[in-house]
């Protein structure tokens, strides 16, 4: 697993914890188990409502363990449908998030260019205590904790600028440190390109 | 065949203007410190790697000089520094 991965993979536990706290039943595709096969019979096969995926991306595509493809344009779309996507990956909202919607997908939340993640060398085993990493990934799991929350996908997605901008006010402080205000530019490209696309008021 | 240069609201930055951005860009990922890593899709990248993108001008590059510029421009407007009202949106 690559650091950006186990970055997400750490993160992302925070996430799974606390949908189960509220009664939700999580099925968790992480590691060996993000293959297309297991993605693809899960999608059909199990009531899900919300698809969060964290996976290298490109417009067309996500991708899984091993970088396998896992959800395409042109492909298995349709698995999506009636469903709420969050896709913390690059660029997936350039193309393949317009075509989940064509295919029937409730909202889809994403990028429109690459999203950045900012970390300390010394925090790669102790993702979750990294201090410049939560500035990008509170932002980014503020989505999802909305979402479970039963908040539409334009308010998990103010909230998560809401958080962005906190964020934002205080790198540019002269309360920060340089390193902290070295990331800011990367911060401000992931808000920017942070977009719902489909029906804003869909819930999970 | 991709476009290679760089955009300001849709319209190509004139090369004096993006040289002068490359130099910004790469002089605040010259002040990076050693210890920050930057991950990008599946790539992790140290500010000497990020600089040598820049430098080159290849995707990754313009990529990172269209962030600078961004940042730049919310700074000149004042909308970095907005509380709520007027925040940085697309």
């Amino acid at each position: 697993m690559d650091k950006a991965t186990n970055y997400l993979y750490w993160w992302c536990r925070l996430l799974i914890e606390e949908a189960q706290s509220k009664g939700f039943n999580v099925y968790d595709l992480s590691e060996e188990k993000a293959n297309r096969k297991d993605f693809d019979s899960h999608l059909i096969s199990r009531p899900v409502h919300l698809v969060f995926m964290n996976g290298h991306g490109s417009p067309d595509k996500i991708a899984g363990h091993n970088n396998e493809p896992l959800l395409c344009s042109n492909d298995n779309e349709r698995l999506i449908s009636g469903k709420v996507i969050y896709a913390r990956s690059c660029d997936a909202g350039k193309s393949l998030g317009y075509n989940l919607i064509k295919n029937g997908a409730k909202a889809f939340i994403g990028y429109t260019q690459k999203f950045y993640l900012a970390y300390l060398q010394e925090y790669v085993t102790k993702p979750l205590k990294d201090p410049l990493a939560k500035f990008f990934l509170e932002p980014s799991n503020i989505i999802v904790t909305a979402l479970i929350k039963g908040n539409s996908a334009q308010v998990a997605c103010d909230r998560s600028r809401e958080v962005a901008r906190r964020h934002l006010n205080y790198l540019i402080s002269s309360a920060s440190s340089s390193e902290e205000r070295s990331i800011v530019p990367l911060l401000l490209a992931n808000m920017k390109s942070q977009v719902v696309i489909g029906n804003p008021q869909a819930t999970v | 065949m991709k476009d290679s240069r760089l955009r300001n609201n849709n319209k190509v930055l004139d090369e004096k203007l993006q040289e002068q951005l490359r130099e910004i860009t790469l002089a605040r990922m010259n002040a990076l410190p050693k210890d920050v890593r930057i991950a990008i899709g599946d790539t992790e990248l140290n500010a000497q790697e990020l600089m040598q993108h820049i430098k080159e001008g290849d995707e990754l590059g313009l990529e990172l000089m269209e962030a600078q510029l961004e940042f730049l421009k919310d700074m000149a407007s004042g909308a970095l520094y907005a509380n709520g009202e007027n925040t940085p949106t697309n």
